[in-house]
């Protein structure tokens, strides 16, 4: 029983070990693909945070509307 | 087979400390806090030539949460001078450096609880992937101070395993301390690392006064705050009895719904949760320092959230990720002393 339990936590911690294993060569394709193409860098920007409650409290301004549109540049958010 | 998979595993770490880099590189300039808070009040801090009282009362800046401490801005203005002027481009490689001291120090620690290479490395290989991680040393958070908090909690475990094994006693504390000051001026919530003075193995009488000496720094700058009159966004309500009911469904909601999700965590918290129910343990660290400081810290951040001004609906879902990754220290070293119970003596060795 004891050994059942150990062997399905060690399965599972492979499996875990795995996974990140294949996000690490998708991650090794995105960073060829960034040195490879430096465009990328002017069209990956986030998008900002919905306006929201919190923001609603905040006085509407020049550097808030900077903040925002400097960060959604070039994307549909 | 075995210095196969040790080269393997460095490389896969290097792998994650470039993307890193690149991402600092690519993207340095990606987070609405980096340019709305930090980086503005490194700014303000360049451009007054001192204290920057104005403009941390200006309304019009109040989403830099004027009244947070102000270590990190200050940091980042002194380069600036010695760079000769702002080049924020150049700072936020700080934090792919911040990414390597993390590992660094997370393989320092797990070889002192007597991991074998192999399983060191394989753990700091896992906990390098994780995405919120990942994103505070560079891919898009880079400017922010979440990872410096964890460096601070990181740091605090591994001088509190020495102080357990008999070893700095007095240094330790010392350094504690003075990691414990540094933090609550970093941002608000560093202050909670002084909970794990509580279960340090040490006299009360030095827990009292390392906890007394530790508050001053942050007492100070709440005093000062509130007697400038540096306005706040945040501040404590006391809400009803249904609503703080309704509140900790909210923030159990969306704690789990963080814990669940695959692309920051992969199977990262259901597998620790299923081990710490199916492994026993036995482990005098991690039962009377790591554990009990987790709970207890968590119970603090949970505590934040409850009574927050802010709605939990909106604050849980923007900052829990970076609210684990800051005490992920506690828990991963929790995770790998499990995982290490489980596996046979070839491989822990």
């Amino acid at each position: 029983m004891k050994n059942l339990r150990k062997r399905t936590i060690l399965f599972l911690f492979l499996l875990l070990v795995l996974i990140m294993f294949t996000k690490s060569i998708v991650n090794a394709g995105k960073l060829v693909a960034e040195i490879e193409n430096p465009l990328q860098k002017e069209t990956m920007k986030i998008c900002p945070p919905k306006k929201d409650s919190y923001f609603k409290t905040i006085p509407d301004s020049d550097y808030m509307k900077d903040l925002y549109n400097y960060l959604s540049l070039g994307i549909k958010c | 087979m075995l210095k196969i998979v040790k080269y393997l595993l460095l490389v896969l770490i290097l792998l994650n400390i470039v993307y890193a880099i690149s991402g600092a590189y690519f993207y340095p300039l990606a987070s609405i806090d980096t340019i709305g808070i930090w980086l503005l009040k490194a700014k303000f801090f360049y451009l007054s030539h001192g204290f920057p009282l104005e403009l941390l009362k200006n309304t019009t800046f109040l989403y830099s949460h004027p009244h947070y401490p102000l270590l990190l801005p200050f940091v980042i203005s002194v380069f600036y001078f010695l760079l000769g002027g702002i080049n924020e481009q150049l700072i936020v490689f700080i934090y792919p450096l911040a990414f390597v001291a993390v590992l660094f120090i997370l393989y320092k620690l797990l070889k002192e609880v007597k991991m074998g290479q192999i399983l060191a490395l394989t753990f700091v290989y896992i906990y390098s992937m994780l995405s919120p991680l990942l994103a505070q040393a560079g891919r898009k958070h880079a400017g922010e101070a979440d990872i410096f908090i964890l460096l601070a909690n990181l740091l605090v475990v591994f001088i509190a395993l020495k102080v357990f094994k008999n070893k700095t006693k007095n240094l330790g504390v010392f350094l504690i301390v003075f990691i414990i000051m540094i933090a609550s001026q970093i941002k608000v919530e560093g202050i909670f690392l002084i909970i794990t003075l509580i279960f340090l193995p040490l006299p009360k009488k030095t827990r009292l006064i390392a906890g007394v000496i530790s508050l001053i720094p942050f007492l100070i700058w709440n005093f000062a705050a509130s007697y400038l009159r540096i306005p706040s966004d945040l501040y404590f309500v006391i809400p009803s009895l249904q609503e703080i009911f309704l509140r900790i469904i909210a923030i159990s909601h969306y704690v789990i719904l963080e814990m669940i999700k695959a692309n920051n965590w992969y199977l990262f918290w259901p597998i620790f949760l299923i081990s710490i129910y199916l492994i026993k343990i036995k482990n005098d660290f991690l039962k009377r320092f790591v554990i009990p400081s987790f709970l207890v810290i968590s119970a603090l951040y949970f505590c934040v959230y409850l009574f927050s001004s802010l709605n939990p609906a909106e604050y849980v879902p923007s900052s829990i990720d970076r609210v684990l990754i800051q005490i992920s220290p506690y828990f991963f070293l929790w995770f790998a002393l499990l995982i290490k119970e489980a596996l046979s003596k070839r491989f822990s060795q």
